[in-house]
């Protein structure tokens, strides 16, 4: 029981570091980034390849091994340095463009890579997915034991705190100043001497860095990977989350990702399975995510934290 | 398939292609009404609806529950469908779109997408993620030249480009038509002029979200149908709209010809066979670095 | 100081800018008046970089700026204000004046995160700075609410405080008194007299208000439909015939 519980505040805490990334790039930019699960998917393969143990994989009969066997910081690191750059390569075009643009193409983006994962075998082993991805100092504490569970609940709520502590110096920031006049209109900021592309392009990959790390710490969660984990679905309930509980404001996206997240998702695992039907308590809890969605935009667009105003005085 | 013994390497590549550029046109004839119709939506109300793709791929399930599990015939299911599906489109825009539209077109998308959300579950919920088919007689295929083709993809292919000149037809000629272009231009300007906006917008809604149902029943019945066929096929269209132009109903209908031939005929090479979204993405990620108004398109967009 | 040759202009079909040229001398105060539509505000677009001329140049202390974007030529030392302000309605205007400021230090994303004794002496000597502009403008009271609450007349004082601290050696005004009350009025043009006297500014104002116009500057240019009808000064351009035609013709 202590370990279902751990790990569902574990599970919670990944989505968690998610929504915060959102938060930095439409919260405070106001990017619109429909594409999180690219980023989620690019983190978790980047960490999974680099530190599964080396696991057979073929591709027209050649056969391609996949794993390096390094060690979790690497693969930490290499998801975050790979998701950045990511979200570099994507921005060259599409932040120089309106905000619509930027959500198709990272719609796009991230279903492309879920194919390039499912079809590119001798990469990813494809449907199969990458198995037995190593977890935190697994040679003292098998993976399947509650010592494991606790070091990574530890090690990802020491980054959650981290990356929070670093977006909320950012929000007060001067550069988190010329992020919310971006937001609210781009055209002034640039007549007043702020380079806004730049700036868009540093919170972008920002963005894509905590949703890379987010990604390499799902994969040592589940510790096995697969395509179908990657789906939009996931980018859709990250939305959900932001928006209902409050853009702009980083307690928000913690409340919303465990608000939604915990509750929905996992909290109603409990409910009977209707008979025969498998799919439809999944779908009937994202339907219910979907609506609310709306429903909170349309009464309280704000979500349930609205943004703090500053008082510049006080930061002082 | 080719069964004659003599002809040479250089002739089977050329009739492969040709093979190959007939799957293209026809994926390009599926695209182009909705190409146009969503580019017309879009148009007139100033922002990106994603959940377009889903209103076709419901229409195509409201199909199905007629047609297969109430066992009504299959035109008549189609037109029950279309119509609830224009229902449900002007419903949307009630609810939805019309409250938020004074927060602009970035909110407006993030609700499309929820909207997208529900109702992709919700076909996943009542239907499940098996493909479905439709209970319509079984057709051999014509021979014309190189192609097989049958009667009901002929008939979708002139069906799409019949009703694309229409929605050009209606819009040059009719007052409904001339009221949207006044709406799309300048909003102020028309409702100054006492041009019924409303009733613009409620035509659009209409007029749209039925060419969506078609589209995604003629989409239903050359390929398959699942949940995912309505958001995959949004891809698709949008790439189409960017390639032409955006707010360019004739770029759209470019844009999605050229979409459908090349994506299809990159199949050629079976390296790339899984990707075609890919290269209509990849075509589109192009246009926007070198030329983001699109083919056809003005600078500014909408 | 800022010299604008031989600019033109197209949109779509439609010439807004022919030939046009003007110059403005280094702490000078130029008015530029004309009809509605004589292309003002499109020729200050075209000089502060929001739009590529069409053919032509513009110079500014010498320099070829033409073409730069907007963000390069405010630190380049020109600064522009809006017809229709446009200050940030959810930022307070104690930030708005702050966001002005050049050269933040804050600015930079790995200094905004550790927010060392640089970022934090710099913000401060920043902030006392707006307070000041503030108390100036008579805004002070307001400084921690959202700029949304203010009136016409005060959102163009926030944009004038704001354009201030972006510490340019020029400023070009569109339109600073408008909407604004006597008052209001009176307080802006005494601003704008003392930037020039204080601080050197040089300054290119888009006014309708005839008795500003007259009132403060050294030099008036006289667009119509694009191109300079005369420049000279405010009894030259007050007894010029063309510029009664011009005005008369459409209505100020």
């Amino acid at each position: 029981m202590t370990s279902f519980i751990i790990g569902i505040i574990t599970i919670v805490a990944i989505y968690c570091i998610l929504v915060l990334a959102l938060n930095i790039r439409w919260g405070y930019c106001g990017l619109l980034d429909f594409g999180v699960a690219g980023f989620f998917l690019i983190g978790a393969y980047t960490s999974a390849i680099l530190i599964s143990a080396p696991s057979e994989s073929y591709l027209f009969g050649v056969r391609y091994t996949v794993g390096y066997g390094l060690s979790w910081p690497i693969g930490l690191i290499a998801a975050a340095v790979t998701s950045g750059f990511l979200a570099f390569i994507i921005g060259i075009p599409t932040l120089r463009l309106r905000g619509d643009y930027l959500a198709i193409v990272t719609i796009g983006v991230a279903e492309i890579l879920r194919y390039v994962a499912i079809n590119e075998k001798w990469l990813t082993r494809g449907v199969q997915g990458i198995r037995n991805i190593a977890r935190p100092f697994e040679s003292s504490f098998p993976a399947a034991s509650l010592a494991s569970d606790i070091i990574l609940l530890v090690l990802t709520l020491s980054i959650l705190a981290l990356f929070f502590i670093i977006a909320s110096r950012l929000y007060i920031s001067p550069f988190g100043r010329v992020l919310r006049a971006i937001r609210e209109d781009e055209v002034v900021t640039s007549f007043l001497g702020k380079p806004v592309l730049s700036f868009k392009m540093l919170t972008f990959i920002l963005g894509g860095i905590y949703m890379g790390v987010a990604g390499a710490l799902f994969a040592m969660y589940v510790t096995a990977i697969e395509p179908y984990q990657f789906i939009p679905t996931y980018t859709f309930l990250m939305w959900g989350c932001l928006i209902v509980g409050g853009s702009g404001n980083n307690w928000g996206a913690i409340l919303g990702g465990a608000l939604i997240m915990g509750l929905f998702v996992q909290g109603t695992r409990f409910l009977p399975s209707v008979a025969g039907q498998a799919q439809l308590i999944p779908a009937l809890r994202y339907i219910a995510v979907g609506i609310l969605l709306i429903v909170v935009l349309r009464l309280r667009p704000r979500g349930l934290l609205p943004e703090k105003a500053i008082k510049t005085e006080e930061t002082q | 398939m080719d069964n004659s013994p003599r002809l040479g390497l250089g002739q089977k590549r050329l009739k492969n292609l040709m093979i190959y550029l007939g799957f293209g046109i026809i994926a390009g004839a599926i695209l182009a009404l909705p190409s146009v119709a969503l580019s017309l939506l879009c148009r007139n109300c100033k922002f990106f609806n994603l959940a377009y793709g889903d209103q076709m791929g419901l229409t195509a399930y409201l199909v199905l529950l007629f047609n297969v599990s109430m066992g009504l015939n299959f035109p008549a299911s189609v037109v029950l469908s279309l119509i609830i599906s224009a229902i449900l489109g002007v419903i949307f825009y009630w609810v939805i779109f019309k409250p938020l539209r004074r927060h602009g077109p970035l909110v407006l998308l993030i609700a499309s997408l929820g909207l997208a959300f529900v109702i992709h579950n919700t076909e996943l919920a009542i239907w499940g993620p098996n493909p479905q088919k439709y209970n319509i007689p079984f057709e051999t295929g014509l021979r014309l030249g190189p192609f097989i083709i049958t009667p009901i993809q002929l008939a979708v292919i002139g069906l799409s480009f019949a009703l694309t000149g229409g929605i050009f037809a209606m819009l040059r000629y009719t007052g409904i038509g001339r009221a949207m272009r006044a709406t799309a231009d300048n909003l102020e300007l028309a409702t100054i002029r006492g041009v019924d906006t409303e009733r613009a917008f409620i035509w659009t809604w209409i007029i749209c979200s039925a060419t969506a149902g078609l589209g995604g029943v003629f989409l239903a019945l050359i390929t398959t149908l699942t949940p995912w066929t309505g958001f995959i096929t949004l891809l698709f269209l949008f790439s189409a709209l960017i390639l032409g132009g955006v707010g360019n109903l004739v770029g759209a209908l470019v844009g999605a010809m050229i979409i459908g031939i090349v994506s299809e005929c990159a199949g050629i090479l079976s390296a790339l066979a899984p990707y075609k979204i890919a290269i209509a993405f990849a075509i589109m990620f192009l246009c926007l670095l070198i030329r983001p108004s699109g083919i056809l398109g003005k600078e500014r967009g909408f | 100081m800022l010299k604008a040759e031989g600019i033109v202009k197209d949109f779509g079909g439609l010439r807004a800018i022919n030939h046009c040229s003007i110059e403005v001398e280094k702490g000078s105060i130029v008015g530029l008046i004309g009809p509605n539509g004589a292309g003002k505000t499109t020729l200050f677009n075209v000089i502060t970089g929001m739009y590529k001329p069409d053919a032509g140049r513009v110079f500014f202390k010498g320099e070829d700026i033409t073409g730069l974007r907007p963000d390069q030529i405010c630190q380049k030392g020109i600064t522009r204000t809006f017809q229709i302000s446009r200050e940030l309605k959810i930022m307070t205007l104690l930030e708005n004046i702050m966001l002005g400021f050049k050269d933040q230090r804050g600015e930079k994303i790995i200094r905004g995160i550790l927010n060392p004794a640089s970022v934090k002496e710099q913000e401060r000597r920043n902030l006392e700075r707006s307070l000041e502009i503030l108390e100036a403008m008579k805004l002070y009271e307001l400084r921690n609410e959202p700029a949304a609450i203010l009136s016409g007349g005060q959102r163009k004082m926030l944009e004038l405080g704001q354009a201030l601290a972006t510490g340019p050696e020029m400023l070009l005004l569109d339109e600073p008194t408008a909407g604004a009350t006597a008052a209001e009025t009176a307080m802006v043009v005494g601003f704008i007299r003392r930037m020039r006297e204080e601080q050197g500014l040089t300054i290119l104002i888009v006014e309708h208000k005839m008795e500003v116009i007259m009132g403060i500057c050294d030099k008036i240019i006289v667009m119509s439909y694009g191109e300079k009808l005369m420049e000279g000064s405010a009894e030259e351009v007050r007894q010029n015939e063309q510029v009664r035609e011009a005005y008369l013709g459409r209505g100020a």
